[in-house]
């Protein structure tokens, strides 16, 4: 199999090798049709607040509280670990409403003013104003003590009449998540992507002066302390002194492993049809550790690819590197340009933040098969 | 390798109480009798649920009970805010190392967390006052020297080391021990503007670790302005963040304990749950002068000259705008990029302008876990205010 080149930043043109298409790739091909996570766009919608347990790899239930739609009653349709992704064509307007008539809520038991009951939206990196922001303490601040922001049925405006302020330079990735006692409810599943996509001419760019691409594939990097999870993390606690993660996932998922074909979100598939592809890879990171990415091929070679956007905005100059950090709320966004067939890896090593030592179990793998 | 198609969610348990089921149905009734439950309303205008009429919860999972945060106004500031002057003492900065107390604040919203920590730090007086974490702000300006001398108060031998700076502007070099009792001259020559963390390195790094830490500014020329260096950025404001990890019961109370000492800290293991900027918690610092960021919206842009003296890597996050960053371990940058969240390694220095863009309240914290609390307290972690009027 030939790698050289497979992953240039360049846009490849003409013959790509050949090569022999097995029955599991095949698979992957067939799998890609599979809806795996809700793709909802912010225009208007709403999001529910709701709680669920999900059992981890070693057979350990961890509950989690996670947003979604189109969840409400009986209905666990979308009930996922991240929650939806939402998209926003750059320029429009944007609401999003939060429905809390199901949700769960942190037993705070005897914490003087029950601080921590609630929830909010924060859109991380749509640089919102304090009315929007979701940020219990800042909206206090503002509003004389109010706390109408930790109400059931708040709106967030994006882009109100009359104002734009998530532009073109927004193109890119950021996140939403509860911004109400973050050490908890961020740690419990409150999050999920939010992406800015161009309209126009500059639909499917990877931002405003960047190439356009052909496929997306989008990560969400998060850490797990399942003491975090207990009924004993609460309110003000020692618990939350320390962090301690022992589940490391991508996608809310514990890395590929073929003898669990759920996490679907860790597998993607690109035809080439006789010309290359650009594919955009956007990771987010909501995890309370570090970690890096790369792309390695089967023989564990680390693969070049080009560095596009940091924070939702476009880098003046984009990096060709063969590996990026991604820190505690950053995002960072990455194209590959496909040519040749193939299998590669796509993964996540997270380490301490003490000296970026690597977790022992912190390799998270992802799959990419690219076909002819 | 075949694989079946099965649900995603094929290894997830949904859990819906029967209980919560009848609590949901009691919970709409009364969201719909106090006209909340407004979800997917398109209201032109942001959050229009009035507050003043406090309705009885149905369910604990509705109605949330309101946070009082402490109202902090909003005062003018002048607009034009004079060149930083450096004026330290006659014959220099004078350090002495000591004992001190951080005193952290108590949340005003749980009234918990409320702690003395005892540390070690390069405090301006020798008496029981004053700051001695972070260190006394030292400040040159670019070509010119600076005379620091230090008396070491304490019982160990420490030393003194500036981060960055190259050997040939700062004598004597860091080997020099200042012993228990006695008093150590440096001279700094700078030449390249900038923020630079200085620190004992002693005892393999926990002198540091227990507040023995400050920054030295290194300032263009004062003729150039407000700029960043000569020919670099120019702004309006400025700050400082010293921002540090401690893990107080490990390596603090070993540390300073007559009968143990820094030799007996075991540094393989590291655990912090207190984490200060400006020797302050969160909610002390976040309002505090020389932290909180505040001016007028729109023409207010500052440098924030950011200083990691610990142990661990904080993510910070700024709120209402993105930022640019100019220069990472004293390096100019070429190319201000502009984010939301800087990642500061252990030991670093960064330099960003953050243009305050917009009216309102917005928080710089930290993105991780535990480093958002003081000892698990929510909120006296890493956190500042920025404030656009």
């Amino acid at each position: 199999m030939k790698i050289n080149g497979l992953f240039s930043p360049r846009v490849l043109t003409g013959s790509a090798l050949l090569l022999v298409i097995s029955a599991y790739s095949n698979t992957v091909l067939a799998q890609k049709a599979f809806v795996v996570r809700d793709v909802a766009t912010a225009n208007n919608v709403s999001l529910v607040v709701r709680d669920f347990t999900k059992t981890m790899r070693d057979g350990t239930p961890v509950p989690f509280w996670v947003f979604c739609t189109g969840c409400m009653g009986m209905n666990n349709t979308g009930l996922t670990l991240p929650g939806p992704i939402l998209e926003l064509t750059a320029g429009t307007p944007g609401q999003v409403t939060l429905n809390m008539m199901m949700a769960p809520q942190e037993d705070t038991g005897s914490i003087a003013s029950n601080a921590y009951l609630g929830h909010t939206i924060h859109l991380h990196g749509l640089d919102m104003d304090t009315q929007n922001d979701g940020v219990p303490e800042s909206y206090a601040a503002q509003n004389s003590g109010s706390s109408v922001t930790l109400r059931e049925g708040v709106t967030y405006m994006i882009n109100p009449p009359g104002t734009v302020r998530v532009d073109d330079r927004y193109i890119g990735s950021h996140m939403y998540h509860c911004h109400v006692h973050t050490v908890k409810h961020l740690e419990m599943g409150m999050y999920g992507m939010f992406i800015v996509k161009g309209g126009g001419a500059l639909a499917g760019h990877i931002n405003a002066a960047g190439p356009k691409y052909d496929e997306e594939w989008n990560m969400m990097l998060s850490t797990v302390d399942p003491r975090y999870h207990t009924a004993a993390a609460k309110g003000d606690s020692t618990i939350f002194a320390d962090y301690i993660p022992k589940y490391f996932l991508i996608n809310g998922e514990e890395g590929y492993d073929v003898a669990n074909p759920s996490n679907l979100d860790l597998r993607h598939s690109v035809t080439l049809a006789g010309q290359s592809k650009n594919l955009v890879i956007r990771l987010m990171g909501i995890l309370s550790t570090q970690a890096s990415f790369e792309i390695r091929d089967a023989n564990n070679v680390a693969l070049p690819f080009t560095l596009y956007n940091v924070d939702g905005f476009a880098l003046k100059t984009p990096q060709t590197v063969t590996q990026v950090q991604i820190s505690p709320g950053q995002t960072k966004d990455i194209m590959v340009t496909l040519t040749t067939a193939g299998v590669f890896y796509p993964q996540v090593q997270f380490s301490d933040l003490r000296s970026a030592q690597p977790y022992p179990n912190g390799l998270v793998k992802t799959e990419l098969t690219v076909v002819q | 390798m075949p694989v079946a198609q099965t649900s995603p969610f094929r290894e997830e348990k949904i859990v819906l109480h029967p209980i919560k089921i009848l609590l949901l149905c009691v919970g709409l009734l009364g969201l719909y009798a106090c006209g909340g439950g407004s979800g997917g309303a398109s209201s032109p205008t942001p959050t229009p649920m009035p507050m003043a009429t406090p309705t009885p919860s149905p369910t604990p999972t509705v109605t949330p009970t309101p946070t009082v945060t402490p109202v902090p106004s909003i005062t003018p500031t002048p607009t034009t805010i004079p060149v930083p002057t450096i004026t330290p003492s006659p014959g220099g900065f004078s350090l002495f190392i000591k004992q001190g107390t951080v005193t952290i604040t108590a949340s005003p919203d749980t009234l918990n967390g409320a702690q003395s920590l005892s540390v070690w730090g390069y405090s301006a007086t020798e008496s029981n006052t004053g700051t001695t974490v972070p260190g006394v702000l030292l400040e040159a300006r670019e070509g010119e020297t600076i005379t620091v001398n230090i008396k070491n108060d304490l019982s160990q031998p420490h030393n003194f080391s500036v981060r960055n700076l190259p050997s040939t502007q700062i004598t004597p070099a860091a080997s020099a021990l200042i012993d228990s009792g006695k008093s150590l001259t440096y001279t700094l020559t700078p030449t390249t503007a900038g923020v630079y963390l200085y620190e004992d390195t002693v005892a393999n790094g926990v002198n540091s670790a227990v507040g023995m830490a400050g920054a030295l500014i290194v300032r263009p020329a004062q003729a150039l302005g407000k700029v960043a260096w000569p020919g670099g950025p120019t702004y309006d404001k400025e700050a400082l963040w010293v921002i540090q990890d401690m893990d107080y019961s490990h390596w603090n109370l070993v540390a300073l304990d007559p009968s143990q000492g820094p030799s007996k800290v075991i540094t393989a293991s590291y655990t912090p749950n207190y984490f200060l900027i400006n020797g302050m918690n969160g909610f002390q610092a976040m309002y505090a002068p020389g932290t909180e960021l505040r001016g007028p919206a729109g023409t207010t842009t500052y440098l924030v000259r950011i200083v990691n003296s610990g142990q661990y890597a904080q993510s910070l996050h700024f709120h209402g705008n993105h930022f640019k960053v100019i220069s990472r371990n004293g390096v100019r940058l070429s190319e201000f990029e502009e984010i939301d969240t800087l990642n500061m390694p252990p030991k670093e220095t960064a330099m960003v302008l953050y243009t305050i863009s917009q009216r309102g309240y917005y928080p710089m914290h930290v993105h991780s876990a535990q480093l958002e609390t003081g000892n698990g307290v929510y909120l006296n972690g890493t956190a500042a205010m920025i404030v656009g009027e």
